[in-house]
């Protein structure tokens, strides 16, 4: 059997089936934590980010009249709640920092296996794409987690199309200028140690 | 000829299948004979390879309980989005104003009534000179005392 679309999801929450909008969560649940994650490098912020999404989200479901989609409408309200965190941190830099150490060490608790099988590049790539400057990093996020469209994209985040094209670009051309660097200093580390092996 | 190199954008449209019919024959024709932009577009080519596979988070367990338990303890078909993080901060900053603004209205309250149960209001009423100076220097010492003490009061 087909599973049911979002939208008929909607349908049958505004009829006063609140299963409906479990199955909703269920369905999104990941995708949106994961992109909250990224963006705050929190655990604890991201999952209390998420948890408000989706209070949110079924709050404000009166105005949502079917016109776009619903995963638009459901990254549009994520997006918009982790720019007002990532505003309100930015007054509090120290807060910022504070809770971001926390994090690092609160994840290499949490998931040892789960660290330990992740593939090296992945990890450089992650730390890679977390120094890249919020407006690119978002909007790669966007792209490639659920594969959006430049248009989509920009009824996520009020761009206009052009921006969305352009910061995508910017921003893998800065991912792929940094990965390059990094490779060629790992590159030229690690032959530094095959030479020093061979000469021993 | 350098001018036929593309440059990193179009190296990334080519990639994503945004070019024309005829640019995406023209720059495949130029990246097979090329090797420094098939170098380049290797490049791109891993990145995009490891950005699509960028593994999901799981969402910690019970999240999905937690936010239906919210909803359901929150106001019933409200229509207003849940305050976020920063509302909710406004929230309190608003109540911490409220609270400052109850002590004002407090020792408003206290300095009248004293203003009243002393006689000083009766008095100015009355306009006895000598009375009203020996009257207001004791209601100022009551009134400082009383204020004290109701700042006291409420900052603990």
């Amino acid at each position: 059997m087909e599973p049911l679309a979002d939208e008929a999801l909607v349908e049958r929450l505004r009829q006063g089936d609140e299963e409906a909008y479990r199955r909703l969560v269920e369905r999104h649940k990941h995708y949106v934590y994961t992109l909250v994650y990224r963006m705050v490098e929190h655990r604890e912020t991201a999952e209390d980010i998420t948890q408000e999404v989706f209070i949110k989200l079924y709050r404000s479901l009166a105005s949502f009249r079917g016109d776009a989609k619903f995963t638009t409408w459901l990254y549009r309200v994520t997006v918009n709640l982790v720019s007002d965190y990532r505003r309100s941190q930015r007054r509090k830099p120290y807060e910022a920092i504070l809770d971001k150490v926390k994090g690092w060490f609160a994840d290499r608790s949490a998931e040892p296996e789960a660290r330990a099988l992740r593939k090296e590049e992945q990890e450089t790539m992650q730390r890679l794409l977390s120094e890249l400057p919020d407006k690119y990093r978002l909007i790669l996020y966007l792209y490639h987690y659920k594969q959006l469209s430049y248009q989509e994209i920009s009824e996520v985040t009020d761009l206009p199309v052009k921006t969305v094209e352009t910061r995508l670009y910017r921003g893998k051309s800065l991912l792929k200028q940094k990965w390059l660097e990094v490779r060629g200093h790992e590159q030229h580390a690690s032959g530094r140690t095959s030479a020093a092996k061979v000469f021993k | 000829m350098n001018s036929m190199h593309p440059d990193e954008r179009q190296l990334q449209r080519f990639l994503n299948n945004q070019v024309s019919e005829l640019e995406w024959k023209r720059l495949r024709k130029h990246l097979n004979s090329c090797p420094g932009c098939f170098a380049k577009l290797r490049d791109f080519l891993k990145l995009e390879m490891l950005l699509d596979d960028m593994p999901l988070c799981k969402a910690p367990d019970g999240l999905t309980e937690q936010i239906m338990e919210a909803i359901q303890s929150g106001p019933a078909g409200a229509s207003e989005g849940a305050p976020s993080g920063e509302e909710q901060r406004s929230e309190r900053s608003a109540s911490g104003l409220s609270r400052r603004e109850l002590s004002n209205g407090l020792v408003a309250a206290a300095a009248t009534w004293l203003f009243v149960s002393t006689g000083l209001l009766g008095r100015l009423l009355s306009f006895d000179a000598n009375g009203i100076g020996t009257g207001i220097r004791q209601s100022a010492e009551q009134l400082a005392y009383l204020i004290e003490s109701v700042s006291r009061q409420l900052l603990l």
